[in-house]
């Protein structure tokens, strides 16, 4: 009995310890329901295995009694595909289910809310099994229902972490479908999100920047610090909301970002995230800028255009007043009026006198310079002898340009003030000769006040032109002027030229036809002898005096065709004027004129003796012409290398603004009416003496009587440099 | 339904494939099917190719095993040919894996294919799945679930691991006339008397429960908190012996672990080594949380457990045998020794005399220990007993 007790306890023993392996193990493979990943289906072939049942159904039943399959073990793959809409516990169609005999277990699993679930265990036959097993299976009920709550909880859980992931996931592909760079930054300013676009722009994966201080890591240097303080009153709310900076990408390349920023707070107001949005427009600025330096390049070629129009247009008025007119002076006036309107502010045209004295043709100022200066503007002619301005550049022909910024004092320009005299400032200002071949005519200077622009090399070149064109307008009006002149005296000259010839040839017609007459009445044979010697000798004078105009007038032909033939030879300039002095006794003694000659010392030369002579002859007949009976003197000098000729009268006396003129070719000082002559006597002095190789001049005053001086080497045109050598060989 | 056996103990592949096809295909008419196994010895691939040539275009399928027996004859060297006769029956195939990766997937594919060969079942019908995994690779138990996902229940269970002599280097599954590795085997049939299973071990549990308190897979890494092989330590000096890692092997042989049926009965898990951690390593898985116990086993039980399953499988099946399988562990050989010949004439003595036995010493066993789904065993022998 004793030994059937202990087999009996021992028995015991290992049904219960089997009941709480059980019990362990599947309570243990129950918690594996809490992961509602985890398929059912495990933890029921676990019961199966251990309870011995054919068949372990978990059944969920929803509010509207719908029956759900929450899993099974010894169910087939088919089966299991069975619908079960509409079924009971009791009413499964299961094929596993058909076998007799089958024993079922059903343990309710309570489940909070409506729904309801249901563990059904299927034996083969009535389990041999412990009744405790039942309050297993029950207790397992439990186990399962706390299960089923947190399986449906961790459930939900996972399906809020999936739909609020899916969110989040959305949110990114928003983020990163959005073409702007979004960039969420803690209020620290470290970087929460990163988007694909900003991502992409810089180089960097979000993984590489999170929680990096972003100023830190996208900021240029010397832009950080700035950009910190500005986000740090963002993150207290405050301000900055639109802001433009720079990016430096990976590769160190600077992008541009215009960023538009907002706060994001939390439940209690604090500010959570800051959020960037921007866009690069690095591309668009620079678009920008390119576009604006094209507008201005056009602007400014258009500018330049107009200008260059203006130029030209003020070029071609400016021409057309100077051909127009051949009085220069008022031509330049017209111009200087033109050019202060439309190109300058004050103009003045200077022109260079004989003596290089300086005259001031005009002097126009724009309506602006006359609003600032009315009437008390007082401008001082050039100064030749000054450092800059026109007075420089009359002087040395030389133009001056003063772009911006020169001391406008140059211009001599000043107004009186209420207690003070100032200069005028001009800002810039241009000052160009009046060439014409290679002589400086006069400067043409332009000035502009502050606020008309200063001038520029193309504005400097127009100046250029347009004293170019200035000069050759005066130099051709001057040259008119002096074809004009010449006319008028080549007409003076033939008509004086014919009353020379016609004066002889009027004498020689009378003598003939008195002759002529004798000889047809016969009375030629009967005439006195002093008669007829008489007509001879006039018909003789006045042939001479007409062979002498002739003569002359061929020496000034054969002088201006350049076919003058000199003969040198050793002559004696000092024996030469007294013969010539001997040769005028007669019209000495005619014009009672006292002739005294200074030539004792014989003064030899290398001369042609004729030319030589011809030039004393045509001084000393001047001389008496125009001496007005007074003494004159004849003084030949020398010393080794120069020959000196002087004749001195005390007659009428030429000029000054003559003597320049006496030496040209039908030129006179005085009318011809008055004295006689052809007007060609001093020419040929001067050109003969230039074959020479000497010079003329003269010294006289109107009424004092006049010295001319000839110079001539001794040796020849050879000693001079400036011979002509043709001349010198000879044809 | 009933069975030829053919064998041979030839080593060289053709002729033992010859020798047992002719001596199974001796007097048989038309077979329908042809149950294959062999030792290790043989190249597998081989083997299959010789086998295939053998018996033409009979469906053949099995695996390979530490050991093979025809009747009462242990063939430690050699291969069985089992063909299946008669109209009364039909057999599909199906092969899963590979089982190493997806174990569970392996189970459910193999069955599905099987099932799939087979024309509808008839009203009345019965199921049965031969199940063969390979039980050196992965997760066997879990193989054994997929196969009972897919098949469902009310369907005879039965089966063994391809093993070898414990060697455990390589296994065979043979099937579509070829040899695999890495794969589950499934033979389906539908006749129409119920094939019967009995399934026993005769191991006893002695010493005190232990909890799992940490497993992964079919590693106990701890016991009652402390590591595996701390327990069985315990354990082993409890009863006076003295256990170390290399002694572990030779132990354990003999003290499996058992597993806690609410019925009572025990599933037995064979431990194969000890990690460094003190973590003991089985043939298959060990459920956390479960109170287990080191088993023994007596010789007359061993024996006894033999018989029982015999008894069992012959009950289950009504009327007259057509013949036999048997899947008994390689480690109640190991066991048994020279015994193991008594083991082999309790099963015939069960079945019955002249009722053809065929049956291999396989690496874990298969079945539904008293009803239910079908687990996988280790240390049991499984009977089928087939309708005649």
């Amino acid at each position: 009995m004793g030994e059937h007790g202990a087999d009996a306890e021992h028995k015991l023993t290992e049904e219960r310890l089997a009941l709480l392996s059980v019990l362990q193990e599947l309570t243990v493979a129950a918690l594996d329901l809490l992961d509602p990943n985890k398929p059912a289906d495990d933890f029921l072939d676990r019961v199966a295995e251990r309870l011995g049942c054919a068949v372990a159904l978990w059944l969920q039943s929803d509010a509207r009694g719908q029956v759900c399959l929450q899993g099974s073990s010894g169910l087939s793959a088919a089966s299991r595909q069975l619908p079960l809409g509409g079924l009971t516990q009791d009413s499964l169609s299961y094929p596993e289910l058909a076998s007799p005999g089958l024993v079922r277990w059903s343990v309710p699993i309570e489940a909070a809310g409506p729904a309801s679930s249901v563990l059904l265990l299927y034996f083969d036959r009535e389990p041999h099994l412990p009744r405790q097993y039942r309050g297993m299976v029950e207790r397992l009920g439990g186990v399962l229902r706390t299960a089923l709550i947190h399986r449906q909880l961790f459930a939900r859980t996972l399906e809020s972490e999936r739909a609020l992931q899916h969110e989040r996931d959305f949110s990114s592909a928003v983020l990163d479908t959005a073409r702007a760079l979004v960039i969420v930054l803690d209020p620290e300013g470290r970087i929460v999100r990163f988007n694909r676009a900003c991502q992409e722009m810089t180089g960097y994966s979000f993984e590489e920047l999170r929680g990096a201080y972003f100023w830190t890591r996208l900021q240029p240097p010397e832009e950080a610090a700035r950009v910190a303080r500005n986000f740090a009153v963002l993150a207290e709310g405050r301000g900055f909301e639109q802001a433009e900076n720079h990016w430096l990408t990976r590769g160190g390349e600077r992008r541009l970002i215009s960023w538009s920023s907002n706060v994001l707070r939390g439940e209690s107001g604090a500010i959570e995230y800051v959020i960037g949005t921007g866009i690069d427009i690095t591309d668009h600025r620079r678009a920008e800028q390119e576009r604006d330096q094209t507008f201005q390049r056009e602007q400014q070629a258009r500018a330049r255009a107009e200008e260059q129009e203006g130029r030209s247009a003020l070029l071609a008025e400016a021409s057309g007043l100077l051909t127009g007119s051949l009085a220069p002076e008022d031509a330049l006036r017209s111009v200087a009026a033109l050019t202060v309107q439309r190109f300058a502010d004050w103009c003045a045209v200077d022109l260079l006198g004989g003596s290089h004295a300086c005259q001031r043709i005009t002097e126009a100022r724009s309506e602006a310079l006359r609003a600032t200066s009315p009437a008390r503007m007082q401008c001082a002619l050039p100064d030749l002898n000054a450092a800059h301005g026109p007075g420089r550049v009359l002087r040395l022909g030389e133009p001056e340009f003063c772009p911006e910024g020169c001391a406008a004092m140059s211009l001599g320009c000043v107004r009186n003030g209420q207690a003070l005299t100032e200069v005028v400032e001009f800002q810039s200002w241009i000052s160009v000769p009046l060439l014409a071949r290679d002589h400086a005519l006069g400067a043409l200077t332009l000035a502009r006040l502050e606020g008309s622009g200063p001038y520029g090399p193309a504005d400097f070149a127009l100046a250029q032109e347009l004293a170019r064109r200035a000069a050759m307008a005066l130099d051709n009006a001057r040259l008119y002027q002096q074809a004009q002149l010449a006319v008028g005296l080549r007409d003076e000259f033939l008509s004086i030229a014919s009353h020379e010839l016609k004066t002889p040839v009027t004498s020689l017609q009378l003598s003939v036809q008195g002759l002529m007459r004798l000889g047809r009445t016969g009375a030629l044979r009967t005439a006195s002898v002093e008669a007829v010697t008489h007509s001879l000798e006039v018909i003789e004078r006045q042939a001479k005096r007409m062979a002498k105009l002739v003569n002359t007038l061929l020496d000034v032909s054969r002088i201006h065709a350049g076919r003058l033939e000199l003969e040198f030879e050793e002559v004696d300039l000092a024996a030469l004027v007294r013969d010539v002095a001997a040769r005028f006794a007669p019209e000495l003694a005619t014009s009672g004129t006292r002739l005294l000659v200074h030539a004792d010392t014989p003064v030899p030369g290398v001369w042609d003796r004729s030319r030589l002579d011809q030039i004393v002859t045509n001084l000393l007949s001047n001389a008496i012409k125009y001496g007005e009976g007074r003494p004159i003197e004849l003084r030949v000098e020398g010393d080794a290398v120069m020959a000196r000729l002087e004749v001195q009268d005390q007659g009428i006396g030429i000029p000054a603004e003559r003597h320049a003129r006496i030496f040209r070719a039908f030129e006179r000082a005085v009318s011809s009416r008055h004295y006689g002559g052809l007007g060609l006597g001093l020419h040929i002095v001067n050109q003969l003496v230039e074959r020479l190789g000497g010079s003329v001049r003269v010294e006289s005053e109107t009424g004092q009587g006049a010295t001319f001086t000839v110079e001539l080497p001794r040796r020849g045109p050879t000693a001079s440099p400036a011979v002509d050598p043709a001349v010198q060989e000879g044809p | 339904m009933w069975i030829h056996i053919g064998k041979s103990r030839s080593p060289d592949c053709t002729a033992a494939a010859r020798e047992a096809s002719q001596e199974a295909l001796r007097g048989a008419d038309a077979a329908t099917f042809a149950l294959v196994l062999c030792t290790d010895q043989y190249d597998a691939v081989a083997l299959a190719s010789a086998v295939r040539e053998q018996l033409g275009d009979i469906p053949w399928a099995g695996c390979s095993a530490a050991g093979v027996f025809a009747g009462t004859e242990l063939l430690l060297q050699g291969l069985v040919i089992a063909l299946f006769l008669g109209d009364d029956f039909r057999v599909g195939v199906g092969m899963g894996g590979p089982v190493s990766e997806r174990p569970r997937a392996a189970g459910r594919a193999a069955v599905a294919e099987a099932v799939s060969q087979l024309p509808p079942k008839p009203p009345g019908h019965r199921r049965a799945l031969l199940i063969l995994p390979d039980a050196l690779s992965g997760n066997p138990t879990e193989v054994v679930r997929g196969a009972q996902q897919e098949a469902g229940a009310g369907i005879r269970w039965a089966g063994g691991g391809a093993g070898n002599n414990l060697r455990f280097v390589k296994t065979a599954q043979f099937t579509q006339g070829r040899a695999y590795q890495d794969q589950v085997v499934v033979i389906a049939f539908d006749a129409r008397e119920p094939f019967g299973v009995g399934i026993q071990h005769g191991w006893s549990p002695y010493g005190p429960p232990s909890q799992v308190t940490k497993a992964r897979g079919a590693t106990a890494v701890e016991l009652d908190y402390e590591s595996a092989f701390d327990v069985y330590q315990r354990t082993a000096a409890s009863r006076g012996d003295a256990l170390d890692a290399q002694s572990f092997a030779r132990f354990a042989m003999t003290h499996p672990l058992g597993i806690p049926q609410a019925n009572g009965e025990f599933v037995i898990r064979d431990p194969l080594s000890v990690d460094p951690d003190g973590s003991v390593r089985f043939v298959a898985e060990i459920p956390d949380g479960s109170l287990v116990r080191v088993m023994e086993g007596k010789r007359t039980d061993l024996l006894d457990a033999a018989a029982g399953a015999a008894t069992l499988a012959r009950q289950a099946t009504p009327g007259a045998l057509g013949g036999a399988v048997v899947f008994d562990c390689v480690s109640r050989y190991l066991l048994l020794e020279e015994g193991v010949q008594d083991e082999l004439s309790r099963f015939q003595n069960a079945l019955g005399a002249g009722v053809p036995v065929v049956g291999c010493l396989t690496l874990g066993e298969v079945g539904a220990m008293g009803g239910g789904v079908p687990q996988f065993h280790n240390k049991t022998a499984v009977v089928v007993a087939l309708p005649g």
